[in-house]
């Protein structure tokens, strides 16, 4: 039985995946006190990853995609933006002055795209395209209705995954990366296989060690080196800066994230989870994962620690990741970027393949190419590897 | 309540399964199949849960009545 609760009024910043399931688990491990979930967005959460599948080519609507909303006792109050937390005195403030007192306080205010300004790399005012929530996709839906092409700056799992559906559309489409697509999130063998349908398909994959620019204000173009990009849209994909403004009360500094144990806690009142935390990677070093299954694990293991403290498990990620790009569907459990080459556990008839990768103690990843494999499969055959702890 | 599957949107990733063993699996071809569609108040959180824990939005629950 979940011991009587040792922690009092739980608030909770940030509405979306995390936070919502960080509110359920603690409800359904038997917590029956006061919890308040505070969200910055005026639209309930949604399925983030089904942003891009049906909003982007304009077939659905917003009410296809919204997370089941939550049934158990929960004071929601959504367009309310947390400015400020104080630790001695355990208290949020939001934008309107109003102070949340809390004996628990949860931390899933989740990440924003990072802008090439942020990077001191775009010229001043220069308007800048990225892709993140709902309002971004409803926009670039609209834009690409009128354009016909696209120059997109970053080759990771938002730009490839951008680039496959435009050039899906008939645009032209340009990459521009300092590495090779997909490199560091995935490593060379599955990086080589999505470059190559790219290229095949008539993406133009630009690889230069000189970081992109973002010039001219109305109408922008990605400087390279000497080499100008032109395109009539052109798109920012260069991965997200977790929200941590709010947060300067901890000392948070701003780019990290929220560094927690393997538990999700920054101390024993404070937890955090999704795509503002940094759990204990391996090395020693924090580590965001900002990615769905993420969101869940660490919501789930926040909250058990909220209740259970040292008696509850530690994260244990299956460290489950896929992306949809080219045609191809690519799924992988395990450490990743996954250096060196696979083995081919098993064909499918279709032309898939499940495949796996070793280092010297053992398996470290799988990755199902084109292939339906269950996540416990995939994850049965990443094992043993430290996985992502 | 009843939970229903969007095949079109369900892509097999298997999330729900891991959340709710007891109400769904993936057939051998990695497709999802529900035990059932009725869904009891004894396993309503839990189908909840594994609606939300869907990337994609393939599972509702909706009234019986609906």
């Amino acid at each position: 039985m979940p011991r009587s609760s040792p922690i009092g009024d739980v608030v909770v910043v940030g509405s979306s995946v995390a936070g919502t399931t960080l509110v359920e688990t603690l409800r359904s491990e038997g917590y029956d006190g006061r919890i308040t979930l505070v969200g910055a967005e005026t639209t309930p959460a949604y399925h983030r990853p089904a942003l891009s599948k049906g909003l982007l080519s304009g077939k659905e609507q917003l009410d296809d995609i919204l997370l089941l909303p939550l049934r158990c006792e929960v004071d929601v109050r959504l367009g309310a933006v947390a400015r400020a937390v104080d630790r001695e005195r355990r208290t949020v403030r939001l934008d309107d002055g109003v102070e949340l007192r809390f004996d628990a306080l949860a931390i899933t205010t989740g990440a924003r795209a990072r802008r090439l300004a942020d990077i001191g790399a775009a010229e001043p005012q220069t308007s800048e395209l990225t892709v993140r929530d709902l309002a971004d996709v409803r926009r670039l839906s609209d834009s690409l209705t009128t354009s016909h092409s696209v120059v997109i700056v970053g080759a990771g799992l938002l730009g490839m995954e951008l680039a496959s559906a435009c050039v899906d559309r008939g645009m032209a489409v340009t990459v521009v990366d300092r590495q090779q697509p997909l490199m560091a999130q995935w490593g060379p063998h599955i990086s080589e296989l999505v470059t190559e349908e790219a290229r095949r398909r008539g993406v133009k994959v630009v690889v230069d060690r000189e970081g992109a620019q973002l010039r001219g204000r109305d109408h922008p173009v990605v400087r390279l080196g000497d080499r100008v990009f032109e395109g009539d849209l052109v798109i920012s994909a260069i991965g997200c800066v977790p929200n941590t403004g709010w947060l300067e009360g901890l000392g948070i500094s701003a780019d990290l994230g929220v560094p927690v144990d393997a538990w999700g806690r920054l101390d024993e009142r404070i937890v955090a989870a999704g795509d503002v935390a940094a759990f204990p990677h391996e090395g020693g070093r924090h580590r965001r994962t900002p990615v769905w299954n993420s969101a869940l694990e660490q919501g789930r293991v926040a909250a058990r620690a909220l209740l259970h403290g040292d008696a509850s498990a530690p994260l244990r990620s299956a460290g489950y990741v896929w992306t949809e790009v080219f045609g191809m569907t690519i799924r992988a459990c395990g450490r990743l970027p996954a250096s060196g080459r696979p083995i081919v556990v098993e064909r499918s008839d279709t032309g898939g393949a499940l495949l796996q990768w070793h280092d010297q103690h053992g398996p470290t990843t799988a990755v199902a190419l084109d292939f339906r494999a269950p996540i416990g499969r995939l994850r049965a055959l990443a094992e043993p590897s430290a996985i992502a702890i | 309540m009843k939970i229903t599957l969007n095949d079109e949107r369900c892509e097999g990733y298997g999330i729900c399964v891991e959340t709710a063993p007891d109400l769904m699996h993936l057939d051998p071809s990695g497709h999802l199949v529900l035990e059932t569609e009725e869904v009891g108040p004894d396993v309503l959180a839990r189908a909840e849960s594994a609606a939300r824990a869907c990337p994609v939005a393939a599972l509702r629950l909706v009234d019986a009545a609906e």
